[in-house]
């Protein structure tokens, strides 16, 4: 397949959130985690997108827990940060830091 | 946990997810937003909670892929969609009854609508290929009411006014006067008829007529210069390039001599302006003095182009003032006999727009409408034949839906064979479909009266919304399968317990709506064809049987019916001649029209001979006939009809003065009544009676020559009117027809249109049909040990019959009543077309009722009869 590797933003943030839970990822928590880190309110539609994305590039896996009594019985998909996954998050770190460490930040603004 | 008292999500849009069938995260994203929902709940309150369950629900709708839903099931998929083929073409080989009733009907609904979309697209395309179609307006005369409200448009404008137009107001960059004319034409052979138009030079340069030799801005500015189309000029050159060429053309007493200058090529039917022959408008007859500068007398069409800044609207003003200032005296008569008050208009010049005319004012968009109303009737008749006959077969699919639940199928899985199959059955059908719209189309062009061309890459939008139809027709027919079959569970299925029978209340109530549709088109039918009926075999008030018809073409009459009375009138095959004005026979008529004791009234004037009442038969009910030998009565005599003496309130007319004629100055005016004949319709029937008159006064002309002839030797007869007329005409020949021919070509219209509504509802009650029977036939192979049983307990077949019928009766009932009162409105409405009609009767609703019955009846019989003979032994012994 020739599916593009690269990762967007919002796909970013959302593995981070998925490592930062550890063993607690799953979509309302991710959800929230992000709401109240970013103060972003993100639909669920882009959410399930974007975790689909993320599975599909091989960054993310994702199994079905215990049914939990808090959802009614049902249970919830867990989702883990692949190998994948922590090495196309350093990338991505890499290139910011370089580039944060070339910027020349104005002195006008303070 | 107290639950109960717990807020929910908003229903509807839990609905909505719910709906998202095949996303294969849906039952997750179901306790995912409530939980969401409860914690947002509990952190900022119930609206906003809701508000964001609305919003996430709507971007899962939003932003799901179908594509990755797809792919989820891409294990077998293309394996599948083969084996869903094979299925469906097995099913379609092993019950061709059915595949052949849905595909034909089907094929014939979607070659309806083809051919109903090409007249409605030619309709509304009307003179838009004209390139300067949005700048050109006809000239309209506007009247208005008391009230302001628009009374009348005239489209016909006085000679001066297009000129005037161009001086007075700015803005106008062109203008053509149109009108045509009858006239003789030859090159050296013998003269043919032909119709001749009259126009300014601008015509060419302000429509887009294709000229193919000559110059367009030139041709028409010599006055003895004459433009033809190529057609004209292979019929009396030989050859299409015939610039230099001289043709004759015959407009009063001689031939006249004319240059070919251009050339043009074929000029597109849906062109309101269509010429075969087109000369300066200069040479008319009527472009001379008195006509040329009066302003009260509209004799021809008038054409304007505008500037390409200018808007139609911003002349308003101007025109009005315009009006006032030409027609000036005339609105000032009107708007003191009307009492219209001084701040109102009378009347103005209004500008009509080139591609809006034939749609108001020529062609009546109602037969638009009335044509798609039919051919979506048709295509649901169709549709509906697909459903109900799917619904009875579901019995046996049902087994397959299980048998693949079962496996492993999914709901969208089943869905899409469903909806794959019908999209299969449509496609057949369209590409029959696109082939019986090429068979059909020449029969359409004369039924409707246009020439349309099925041009695959012209008419690329017709094959676009034919594909659009399909589509539709395709979702429609298959959603019944789809949805509702694909949503049974399989344990009912395969334990048997689903009860799946061909008659439940959804394919009761289609049946009857469909028998609905063919009763109401048969309903108009058996009206319209009463109706035409009643129009041809109305008692005219005269007799027009074998009556030869010569107009005179302005060459006097009276001398020209003296000549043959002498030369031929005392041959035993020859039983009169006389000379008219106008002959009757709805052709119109000239008259007068008079204001009398606040009424307006058209009075019809015939000019006769003495013979004439004798001639035509009719009946003199007061006073006297002409007397050829009182000097009088050539001019000072009239003879009226009963309706003349009734709008006129003349309770004794005879020996009375004609009324509302001035004498002196109406060369009518204070001639005396002398008699009065029975009423006879000389105008259609679409129109009430007009009083007339008839008189002596040679004032108008006699222009057409009457021979009646006995219906023995014709042929001789005719070679003898013709020598004589070479004797006394030599320099044109002779033209004639017989009375009664072109009598009822007023109706020709009407006649057209019950002829395509009769087909119509001929086809409708076919594919209607057609559905019953595959329905039957299900019906009763589903009830065939039923039959068995009855059999066996001593049920007779005519007993067995009336079962399977009953049912089917029921709804045919149903039908009937169902249509009878929308037939019943939209026939009268027709029928108001015109002033002497039929009236609706009962026995209209009850005949189209019988013929439905036995139609239906015998459609079933078939099926039924052979039912009620089957061998109990047979249809039971296999248990």
């Amino acid at each position: 397949m020739n599916r593009s590797k690269k990762i967007g933003e919002l796909e970013e943030l959302i593995l981070l959130a998925i490592g930062g839970l550890s063993n607690e990822a799953y979509t309302v928590s991710i959800q929230q985690l992000l709401e109240s880190t970013s103060g972003r309110v993100i639909s669920m539609g882009a959410l399930y997108t974007s975790l689909e994305r993320l599975r599909k590039k091989g960054y993310a896996t994702s199994e079905m827990s215990k049914p939990t009594a808090e959802r009614g019985g049902k249970s919830k998909r867990i989702y883990k940060v692949t190998y994948e996954g922590e090495q196309i998050l350093h990338e991505t770190r890499a290139v910011r830091d370089r580039l944060w460490n070339q910027f020349k930040w104005s002195p006008a603004w303070g | 946990m107290g639950l109960a008292n717990q807020p929910t999500p908003p229903k509807l849009a839990r609905w909505l997810l719910s709906l998202s069938i095949a996303w294969k995260f849906k039952e997750e994203a179901e306790s995912d937003l409530d939980e969401l929902f409860h914690i947002r709940c509990n952190n900022w309150g119930l609206r906003y909670a809701r508000r964001l369950y609305w919003k996430d629900v709507l971007s899962i709708w939003v932003r799901r892929s179908w594509f990755e839903e797809f792919e989820f099931t891409q294990l077998n998929f293309f394996p599948m969609f083969k084996n869903y083929l094979k299925v469906t073409f097995r099913a379609l080989k092993k019950q061709k009854i059915y595949t052949f009733i849905n595909v034909f009907g089907l094929a014939i609904g979607l070659a309806f609508c083809a051919l109903i979309f090409l007249y409605v697209q030619d309709e509304l395309t009307y003179d838009r290929f004209h390139e300067n179609n949005e700048r050109i307006f006809r000239v309209e005369q506007r009247y208005f009411n008391t009230d302001g409200s628009v009374q009348s448009d005239v489209p016909n404008g006085p000679i001066p006014l297009a000129p005037t137009l161009k001086q007075e107001i700015p803005g106008v960059e062109a203008y053509t006067r149109v009108l045509r004319r009858a006239h003789y034409v030859k090159v050296n052979n013998e003269p043919v008829r032909e119709l001749v138009h009259y126009a300014d030079p601008d015509i060419l340069k302000m429509f887009s007529f294709p000229v193919i030799y000559g110059n367009p801005e030139t041709a028409l500015t010599n006055t003895n210069s004459v433009v033809i189309t190529d057609k004209v000029a292979i019929k009396y050159f030989g050859k299409t390039n015939a610039i230099g060429e001289t043709l004759k053309i015959r407009k009063e007493e001689a031939f006249e001599d004319y240059l070919v200058t251009a050339v043009v090529g074929k000029i597109p039917n849906n062109s309101t302006i269509r010429f075969e022959i087109l000369i300066p408008v200069q040479g008319d007859i009527r472009y001379r003095p008195p006509y040329i500068d009066r302003w009260d007398m509209n004799l021809y069409r008038t054409f304007i182009m505008l500037e390409k800044q200018i808007n139609a609207a911003q002349l308003k003003g101007p025109l009005a003032a315009f009006r006032e200032r030409h027609n000036g005296d005339y609105n000032q008569v009107l708007r003191e006999r009307y009492e219209i008050p001084e701040d109102q208009l009378v009347s103005t010049y209004h500008l009509n727009p080139l591609p809006e005319i034939h749609l108001n004012s020529v062609s009546d968009p109602m037969y638009s409408y009335i044509l798609s109303g039919i051919a979506i009737a048709i295509l649901l008749i169709a549709c509906i034949n697909f459903i109900t006959l799917s619904i009875g077969r579901s019995s046996r699919r049902s087994k397959e839906v299980g048998m693949r639940k079962v496996v492993g199928a999914f709901r969208h899985q089943l869905m899409f064979q469903f909806w794959g199959e019908a999209f299969l059955i449509c496609g057949i059908s369209l590409i029959l479909g696109i082939l019986l719209t090429e068979a059909f189309l020449p029969i359409f062009n004369v039924l409707s009266g246009k020439s349309l061309a099925f041009n695959y890459l012209e008419n690329w939008a017709t094959l676009v919304a034919l594909f659009g139809f399909m589509v539709l027709t395709g979702f429609v027919s298959g959603s019944y399968p789809a949805i509702i079959l694909s949503g049974f569970k399989p344990v009912t299925i395969l334990k048997g317990s689903l009860k799946l029978s061909g008659s439940n209340f959804l394919t009761k109530s289609l049946v009857a709506l469909q028998f609905a549709f063919s009763v109401m088109l048969i309903i108009s039918t058996l009206i319209m064809k009463n109706q035409l009926q009643f129009i041809r075999s109305q008692d005219l008030g005269y007799n027009t049987e074998h009556v030869v018809y010569i107009p005179l073409n302005r060459l006097e009459g009276l001398e020209i019916a003296n000549n043959f009375r002498t030369a031929i009138g005392g041959h035993a095959d020859i039983v009169d001649i006389t000379a008219t004005g106008v002959a009757v026979g709805f052709q119109g008529s000239y008259g007068y029209g008079v204001q009398y004791k606040g009424e307006h009234k058209n009075i019809n004037v015939f000019t006769v001979e003495s013979n004439y009442i004798d001639f035509m038969e009719m009946e003199l009910v007061a006073g006297r006939d002409f007397n050829p030998n009182m000097a009088t009565d050539s001019s000072e005599s009239i003879i009226i009809t009963e309706t003349f003496a009734r709008e006129f309130g003349l309770d004794d007319p005879i020996g009375k003065q004609v009324p509302a004629l001035t004498p002196g100055e109406d060369p009518h005016g204070g001639a005396i009544i002398v008699g009065m004949v029975k009423d006879h319709y000389f105008q259609s029937l679409y129109d009430e009676m007009d009083p007339a008159f008839l008189t002596m006064n040679p004032a108008w002309g006699h222009g057409n020559l009457l021979i009646r002839i006995r219906p023995e030797n014709m042929q001789e007869t005719i070679a003898m009117i013709k020598d004589a007329w070479n004797t006394f005409v030599p320099e044109i020949p002779l033209n004639y027809r017989f009375l009664d021919e072109d009598m009822f070509e007023e109706y020709a219209n009407d006649e057209r249109w019950a002829t395509i509504v009769n087909y119509s509802s001929l086809f409708a009650i076919f594919i209607a049909c057609l559905g019953l029977f595959g329905l039957v036939t299900l019906t009763v192979s589903s009830r065939i040990r039923e039959v068995g049983i009855r059999k066996v307990l001593g049920a007779s077949v005519l007993q067995i019959s009336g079962l399977f019928a009953k049912d089917f009766v029921k709804l045919i009932a149903i039908g009937v009543l169902i249509a009878s009162p929308i037939g019943y409105y939209t026939m009268n409405k027709w029928l108001n077309n015109f002033a002497y009609h039929i009236s609706v009767g009962i026995i209209h609703f009850v005949l189209a009722a019988i013929i439905v019955l036995v139609i239906a009846l015998s459609t079933i019989s078939f099926q039924t009869v052979k039912a009620g003979f089957t061998n109990p032994a047979e249809t039971l012994s296999n248990e």
